[in-house]
C-alpha cells in the first residue's frame, strides 16, 4: 500500500487515487426517520487497487451507528443504482464507472430461503465454498444448515459468481459475515479467500465488531482512518475502517 | 402438532359430523332442521352426483389452468419490470398489465363471466368450425384465471416489486444456478431465474396464494354456472331431452333455493365444502413435501 500511517493509525496521505478509491467526506445524511452525522478526522479513502488481487477493509464500530445502511447505500452506488453519491457522504474514484463493476452484498439479516439446494447455489466444482464449508454440505438443503454456515454459503456463492462476472474489477460487501465464527476463524476464512481468488481484482470490505488489531494482525501491510457516526439523541459511536 | 396429524383429525371431524348426523336422522327423524346436516348428502340424486362431479372437475381445470396462467403471467411482467430492465416501451406495457389485471380482478366475477359468456356464444355462433366444448373450457379457463390465478400473478409480482431492500442485495449477489428452461435463454433466463428467488424468498405467501386460488376456483366455476346455465352442454350436448346435470352444481343450488328445496342445497353446499376440505388438504400436503417442510424444519 502507498499509503502513509500516522502515529495514531490514521491514514494522513491519501492513496494513488488512480487506482480506484472510495473517498468518504465528513457531512450530514439525512434519512427519513434519522439523521447521522459523520465526521471524518482527514478525508478517509477506502481503497482498492487493481495491482492486486485481493484488498481487504474492515469497518468496525458500535452497533446502531449506521453501518448497514452506510454499506447497503455502497451497494446501491457501485451498482450504479443510486448517483447522487454526496447524499452517502462519500465519493468514489475508479469505481464510479457501474459498468466496469460487479458486486455482491451479503447482509447482516439474509433471507433464509430452506427450502433452496446447496448445490443450485453453486457452480460445481466450487473453490470458495470449500475454502469456507465443508464439502458435505453439497447435498444438503438450505435449512439443514446454521445461520453461520447459510452466510458462509451465501458468501461462496457470490464469489462464484462475481468469478464469473465479466467486470473489470469486483466487490464484496459482507455486513457481519464472519462475527459468529470469532476473531482467528474469521481471519483464517479471509486467508482462504485469498488463498483461492484469481483473476481480477477483488475488493473486499467487511464489516464486523471483532477486534480489528487481530483481524489485522495476520495481514502485512495494514492501513487504517478513523470515522466518527453520530445519531443525535440516539448513539454516538466510531465507525473504524481499516485497509490491509 | 404436524401437518400430517392435523390432516388426519380434520378428517376425523368431518367423518365423525357424517356419521353423527347420520345417527342423529335415524332416532330423530322428526327434527327436520337435523336434514339440514351432512346427512343431507345421502338425500342427492344421481343426477346431483353428476353435477358435482362436473363441478369439481371443472373446479380443478379452472384452478390448474388459472394457477398456470397467473404464474407465467406473474413471471413474465415481473421479469421485464424486475432491476429496472433498460426496455422502455415494454416496461410501460408490463406495468399497464399489470394496472388491467388489478383493475379486472376488481370488477365482480359476474360482471367478467357475463362479458365473456356474450363473447364466447359470439364465437358459438360465428365460427361455426370451432368445436363447441372450446368455448366452453375457454369460460372455466376465464374463470379459474380471473379470481384464481390472480392470485398467483400477484403473489409472484408484488414479492418481486415489493421485496425487502435485503432480499434484493442478496438475490442480485448470489450465483443462481438457471435450470430447465431458463438455462437455454440466457440472460432473461438469468432474469427469470432472479424472479423465482425472490418468490423463494417469499414461499409461504405463495403457498398461501396456491389455496386461496383453489378456494376462488371452487367459487368462480359455481359462479360460472349461475351465469352460464348449461355450460356443460358444450361437453355433453344433448339431443332433445334437456340434462338438468349439465348446469353443474352451482346452478342447481340457485334452483333448490328458488323451489325451496333447503335439503338438496344443504346437501349440495356439504358436499362442495367437504371437496374442499380434501382439496386442500392435498394440496397443503404436496406443498409440504415440496416446500414448507424445510421452511417449518428447526435449525
Amino acid at each position: 500500500m502507498n499509503q502513509t500511517i500516522s502515529a495514531s493509525g490514521i491514514a494522513t496521505t491519501p492513496p494513488n487515487l488512480q487506482t480506484g478509491a472510495v473517498r468518504f467526506f465528513g457531512g450530514t445524511v439525512e434519512f427519513p426517520t434519522y439523521v447521522l452525522t459523520y465526521a471524518v478526522p482527514a478525508d478517509g479513502v477506502v481503497m482498492w487497487q487493481p495491482s492486486h488481487a485481493l484488498s481487504l477493509c474492515l469497518v468496525r464500530s458500535p452497533s446502531g451507528t449506521g453501518k448497514s445502511t452506510w454499506v447497503a447505500s455502497l451497494d446501491d452506488w457501485l451498482r450504479g443504482i443510486r448517483r447522487r453519491s454526496e447524499k452517502l457522504s462519500f465519493v468514489a474514484q475508479g469505481g464510479a464507472d457501474s459498468s466496469r463493476n460487479a458486486v455482491a452484498l451479503i447482509p447482516q439479516n439474509p433471507p433464509i430461503v430452506k427450502h433452496w439446494r446447496v448445490r443450485d447455489l453453486v457452480p460445481e466444482p466450487c473453490a470458495y465454498l470449500t475454502a469456507l464449508l465443508t464439502p458435505d454440505v453439497l447435498t444438503k438443503r438450505v435449512g439443514e444448515l446454521s445461520g453461520g454456515q447459510i452466510r458462509r454459503l451465501y458468501t461462496a456463492s457470490s464469489l462464484a459468481k462475481l468469478a464469473e462476472s465479466p467486470a473489470e474489477q469486483c466487490f464484496l460487501l459482507l455486513d457481519e459475515t464472519f462475527d459468529g465464527l470469532g476473531v482467528d476463524e474469521a481471519a483464517d476464512r479471509l486467508k482462504r479467500i485469498a488463498d483461492v481468488w484469481k483473476g481480477k481484482p477483488l475488493f473486499v470490505l467487511l464489516v464486523t465488531h471483532l477486534d480489528a488489531d487481530q483481524l489485522s494482525a495476520s495481514s502485512a501491510a495494514s492501513s487504517r482512518l478513523e470515522m466518527s457516526i453520530q445519531r443525535p439523541g440516539d448513539r454516538a459511536g466510531t465507525v473504524l475502517v481499516r485497509n490491509w | 402438532m404436524t401437518r400430517t396429524r392435523r390432516n388426519v383429525r380434520d378428517m376425523v371431524i368431518a367423518a365423525t359430523i357424517l356419521g353423527a348426523s347420520a345417527a342423529l336422522h335415524r332416532m330423530l327423524d322428526h327434527y327436520k332442521i337435523l336434514d339440514l346436516t351432512p346427512i343431507s348428502i345421502f338425500e342427492l340424486t344421481a343426477s346431483d352426483g353428476k353435477a358435482l362431479a362436473l363441478t369439481f372437475g371443472a373446479a380443478v381445470v379452472a384452478w390448474i389452468c388459472g394457477i398456470a396462467l397467473g404464474y407465467l403471467a406473474g413471471m413474465a411482467i415481473s421479469t421485464i419490470t424486475v432491476e429496472r430492465l433498460h426496455l422502455g416501451e415494454v416496461v410501460r406495457w408490463a406495468k399497464t398489465f399489470n394496472f388491467l389485471f388489478d383493475a379486472v380482478y376488481i370488477v365482480p366475477l359476474v360482471v367478467t363471466l357475463s362479458l365473456a359468456g356474450g363473447f364466447a356464444l359470439y364465437i358459438d355462433t360465428h365460427a361455426w368450425w370451432l368445436p363447441r366444448w372450446v368455448t366452453g373450457l375457454g369460460l372455466v379457463i376465464c374463470s379459474g384465471f380471473v379470481l384464481g390465478g390472480y392470485q398467483i400473478y400477484a403473489a409472484v409480482y408484488y414479492a418481486t416489486v415489493q421485496s425487502r431492500r435485503e432480499t434484493r442485495a442478496l438475490m442480485r449477489s448470489l450465483y443462481l444456478r438457471p435450470r430447465g428452461l431458463g438455462a437455454r435463454l440466457g440472460r432473461f433466463g438469468h432474469r427469470l431465474r432472479l424472479v423465482k428467488s425472490y418468490r423463494d424468498a417469499e414461499i409461504r405467501s405463495f403457498a398461501e396464494a396456491m389455496k386461496r386460488a383453489l378456494h376462488l376456483s371452487i367459487v368462480a366455476v359455481m359462479i360460472l354456472e349461475v351465469v352460464r346455465p348449461g355450460i356443460y352442454e358444450s361437453f355433453f350436448p344433448s339431443t332433445g331431452a334437456q340434462l338438468g346435470w349439465t348446469n353443474g352444481a352451482g346452478y342447481g343450488v340457485q334452483i333448490a333455493q328458488s323451489n325451496f328445496l333447503f335439503v338438496r342445497m344443504s346437501g349440495v353446499l356439504w358436499s362442495v365444502l367437504f371437496f374442499d376440505l380434501f382439496a386442500v388438504r392435498l394440496l397443503e400436503e404436496l406443498m409440504d413435501h415440496r416446500w414448507l417442510q424445510f421452511d417449518k424444519a428447526r435449525q
